[in-house]
């Protein structure tokens, strides 16, 4: 290592300030450079004035005046590739643990660690037109994702946030997509509970962790959301599909703000500074779908904000939300009614995933949010116990029956397929049965899965969901051939004679009304 | 770069680097003016532009190259000039950036000139202005409720994720091209991905022949982003009063504008206003909107979003910008959930044209009814929504079905929103439009449900029959 440093040129700390340093010399200094000790501790030239420069120092126990610091030649490098994977690295992309797996080694690709890489321009990118598999209906088909979208994960503490992105993780894994997990500013049980989850759903693999505990240096802190974009690059480069995980945005910007208000920057508002904007917007830009020419990777986004106000108003927020595709608003109180992913749909947006959707799914997208959108103001009247109209009814029904189908607290992951045939059996008759509700779904959710996986009577409905040009109510007529053996697999426990009587005569009324809300078709 | 060709002097070496300020120490006699265009000396295209000076040889500049470019003692030469960019019918369906450079791999910009981006217009008639038209804009909420004057400014005012930019991309496409206009669009401080799809949907309409597009995008220092409106409005200039043309000029966005503005005023540490604003908020607005003047010859129509940071209209941006426009349309939060779109709320949007003698007879009668029957549809609802529309008189009902009708037929499906809808997008005519509303408000279609009126263009064009 040693070999690397500008010997020629050393400088000495003069003022320690915490991990602020002035050290005098180091003429050919540049901002952004990594200068290094005797002992091989780091830091970072942070800004350079006419006598001195200031260095943020990377190391966790405290310099003190007097020592010496070289400029690393090389830039200090880091090394990545194949044999990342599976690994836990430090903000300046160190391999931490290797927790036994991931040994591989598949050449060495070494890149400069640079801390200010500027996203890449119009000429480079290309639209967003594929999607990014979730696993979970309720964002696959309400609130689609594209790959190389930036969406926006936002809620308050102990609102399923966590959940959901380690599910988001491990299913990257089945979908082929390398996934990197930056935990910045987290506790250390946070992550080893990360690492932990992965290795047991075998996802670890797949996945490569940049972690800066919330022990380390502040300076450290402040440098892993770049280091994982250098990652993410360097795979998408190679032409792979890259979900990168920045756990949370927020801490993050707590750090921002502490160096910049201890090395004497004016602090802006909230007193953040002057640019955070900037700050963020512009390492989040070097996400996104690139052309042929940059080896059509994509970079997929997924911020995190976690937050303990309700509103949007405060400045992280915001900035956030002006800077993404789009956000997941999860929400304590549809985390606490055991809903998962506990995502309020009318207040999350995605302004780029629904262009990924085929014709079938944009409508029954369509379809779905139009009653999830009823549904709450038909739910306050059902309140007031006056008598509901039929239509009233069967918005009351249907909305209860896609919460609890797009509820995935008991079951994995989905495929795109499954989501369609599972949500697009609320418009065919198969739930028109009165006694087919909640619970119904309760006791038959998984023979239904299975069925609709299986189903021999089914393969048509299946295979048309990837079709391009057919429309949702060709899939609905394709269906229909599958509900008798739906039937068959969900009515073995009951009496079927005796109930169905029952409900052809009950039920006729909201089967009259059903043109009323309708299933959304395009002329 | 682009000022090679000029003669470079030796000026100074570099003393000190925080942030994107530099502080040149000069060496020589020579005082380079404010807004000077400097170069590292090995490396040319590392720009510093000289902002103020702390004492009499020591220069404060702005970085507009990335920090590590530079380090101290490096040899900094002047080029005499400004920031210029290339003007011309070469710059016409084409991508640049700041400093006229492609961003969109069709090679080198031809251009008869370059421009210095800071030239001030020739102003001995600034305060004559043409005679009003109205520019069409073919969406029927803005041309029914807020018209836009040709050669004014039009504001599309919204906080995150109500659809300013989808806006902006549908006017673009719509405001008809009429012979001897041309189309400018400055990306101050936005999104990459927004810039691609704009760029890609103005090439597959064909309308990049006639645009020239400048981008700074948020990936660029806010040195970068702030001086690509002035780099902009010079191009505009140009072709007001060189080129001969009417120019659309369309800003996206203008809180950007102002927000880099403030970045790099406490980067100066400068005083900083309310909410940590820059003291100079109201001049550099001021100065960026006067010079998208229309001359007595010319007309500069311009379109900006602003973007409303959390839905709070008392920002002082926003507060700052709507007294330099002539129409400002109000995006809605709470219209866009209902899945009204565009999500125009016509009782916050204004426009200074909305009087008889502008709109004509008809227009003028048609937009006061309307107005004043959504105002009682605004009364009747909290009644509706506590006891029903059944309990309403007769009267009260036709008024609250009418203003249903209303509000349902001014939205409408979208050229440039078509591959996320799949509906294909309509342009209406101010004349249709206008005879449509007088036809919902005098109750010629009192039995139809409302939900008819809904995305669709002219009533006619959707087959309603009264």
């Amino acid at each position: 290592m040693m070999e690397n440093l500008i010997k020629k040129e050393v400088g000495y700390v003069t003022k320690v300030n915490s991990y602020l340093l002035s050290i005098k010399g180091l003429p050919s200094a540049r901002i952004n450079d990594i200068i290094v000790d005797e002992e091989g501790r780091k830091a970072v030239v942070h800004s350079l004035l006419p006598g001195s420069i200031e260095a943020l120092f990377l190391d966790n126990k405290p310099a003190s005046p007097g020592i010496e610091f070289f400029i690393d030649s090389e830039g200090s490098r880091i090394h990545i590739g194949e044999h990342l994977k599976g690994k836990v690295l430090n903000a300046l992309g160190e391999v931490v643990s290797d927790n036994g797996i991931g040994k591989r080694y598949k050449g060495n690709f070494s890149e400069k660690l640079s801390f200010d890489k500027k996203a890449r321009d119009i000429d480079s990118r290309s639209f967003i037109d594929r999607q990014l598999v979730t696993g979970f209906a309720l964002v696959d088909i309400t609130l689609p994702i594209g790959k190389g979208q930036r969406e926006l994960i936002y809620g308050p503490i102990h609102s399923g946030k966590n959940d959901f992105l380690r599910d988001v993780a491990i299913n990257q894994k089945e979908l082929q997509n390398i996934c990197i997990y930056a935990a910045i500013g987290k506790p250390v049980n946070f992550t080893s509970g990360l690492i932990k989850v992965l290795e047991e759903n075998d996802a670890m693999d797949n996945t490569i962790i940049v972690s800066a505990l919330s022990d380390e240096s502040a300076p450290m802190i402040s440098i892993a959301p770049s280091t994982a974009f250098l990652i993410a690059e360097h795979f998408c480069n190679q032409g792979k599909d890259v979900v990168l995980i920045l756990d949370d945005l927020g801490i993050h910007a707590k750090y921002l703000r502490e160096i910049a208000l201890l090395s004497n920057q004016f602090p802006g508002r909230e007193s953040y500074p002057g640019d955070m904007f900037y700050r963020h917007a512009s390492l989040m830009e070097r996400s996104g779908s690139f052309n042929d020419k940059q080896g059509n990777g994509t970079i997929t986004l997924l911020p995190v904000l976690e937050t303990d106000m309700e509103g949007f108003t405060n400045m992280i927020p915001t900035n956030l939300m002006g800077s993404t595709d789009g956000h997941l608003l999860f929400s304590k109180e549809i985390h606490a009614e055991g809903f998962k992913p506990a995502i309020s749909v009318l207040q999350s947006v995605t302004r780029v995933g629904h262009a990924t959707h085929n014709k079938i799914q944009r409508e029954l997208s369509t379809s779905i949010i139009n009653i999830l959108s009823e549904y709450p103001r038909q739910q306050e009247y059902s309140r007031f116990g006056t008598q509901l109209s039929s239509h009233a009814r069967d918005i009351l029904k249907r909305g209860r029956i896609i919460s609890e189908l797009m509820n995935q607290k008991n079951i994995g992951f989905l495929s795109l397929t499954t989501q369609i045939l599972l949500l697009a059996l609320v418009f065919t008759r198969f739930f028109e049965p009165e006694d087919r509700d909640l619970d119904f779904i309760g006791f038959e959710r998984e023979n239904i899965i299975k069925t609709l996986e299986e189903g021999k009577s089914l393969a048509g409905a299946r295979e048309m969901t990837s079709s391009k040009d057919l429309g949702f109510s060709d899939l609905l007529i394709e269906l229909e051939k599958g509900i008798n053996e739906l039937e068959v697999a969900t009515g073995k426990n009951k009496d079927s004679s005796s109930s169905s009587n029952i409900v052809k005569e009950k039920d006729k009324e909201p089967v009259e009304d059903d043109k009323d809300i309708g299933v959304a078709e395009e002329e | 770069m682009t000022k090679k060709d000029k003669e470079l002097r030796f000026l100074g070496r570099v003393k000190s680097i925080t942030g994107q300020i530099v502080r040149i120490s000069c060496e020589t006699d020579y005082r380079p003016a404010i807004r000077e265009l400097l170069l590292a000396e090995d490396d040319h295209d590392t720009c510093m532009e000289v902002y103020s000076y702390s004492d009499d040889h020591t220069i404060n500049a702005l970085l507009l190259s990335p920090v590590d470019s530079v380090s101290r003692y490096t040899r900094v030469v002047t080029t005499g000039g400004q920031i210029s960019i290339p003007v011309g019918k070469g710059v016409l369906g084409r991508v640049m950036n700041l400093y006229g450079q492609p961003q969109d791999e069709k090679g080198i910009i031809k251009a008869r000139e370059l421009r210095s981006i800071y030239t001030e217009a020739d102003d001995t008639d600034k305060l004559r202005s043409s005679e009003l038209r109205i520019q069409e804009t073919g969406i029927k909420v803005i041309d029914f409720f807020t018209p836009l004057p040709r050669g004014g400014k039009l504001g599309i005012i919204g906080g995150a994720g109500v659809g300013k930019t989808v806006l902006l991309t549908e006017l673009m496409h719509n405001i008809q091209q009429e012979k001897n206009t041309i189309s400018i669009f400055a990306g101050i401080g936005e999104r990459i991905r927004e810039g691609h799809e704009l760029w890609k949907i103005l090439e597959d309409s064909g309308l990049i022949e006639k645009t020239a597009m400048i981008m700074g995008n948020v990936n660029e220092n806010a040195a970068v982003r702030f001086r690509v409106a002035w780099a902009a409005s010079a191009l505009a200039e140009y072709f007001r009063d060189d080129g001969n043309k009417d120019v659309l000029f369309f800003v996206d966005n203008m809180f950007r504008f102002a927000q880099a503005g403030g970045e790099l005023s406490t980067l100066l540490d400068n005083i900083p206003s309310e909410f940590g604003y820059q003291p100079t908020l109201q001049t550099e607005v001021a100065q960026f909107e006067n010079r998208l003047k229309s001359t007595a010859d010319r007309y500069i129509t311009s379109v900006q979003t602003i973007y409303v940071p959390s839905d709070e209209l008392t920002n002082p941006v926003v507060t700052t910008t709507i007294p330099h426009l002539d129409a400002a349309v109000v995006l809605s939060r709470d219209v866009a959930q209902e899945g009204r779109l565009p999500a125009i709320d016509p009782f916050r949007s204004q426009s200074s044209i909305v009087t008889k003698e502008d709109l004509g007879e008809m227009h003028y009668v048609a937009v006061t009814k309307a107005t004043e029957l959504l105002n009682q549809f605004n009364r009747l609802n909290r009644i509706v929504s506590i006891v029903g529309e059944e309990e309403l008189s007769v009267e009260n009902r036709k008024i609250y079905r009418r203003a249903q009708q209303i509000i349902n037929y001014m939205t409408q499906p979208f050229f440039s929103a078509e591959i996320h809808t799949g509906r294909s997008g309509v342009f209406v005519k101010r004349e249709e439009l206008v005879k449509d509303v007088c036809d919902i408000v005098t109750g010629n279609f009192e039995d139809l449900p409302p939900e008819k009126f809904k995305f669709i263009g002219t009533i006619k064009g959707a087959g309603i029959e009264k």
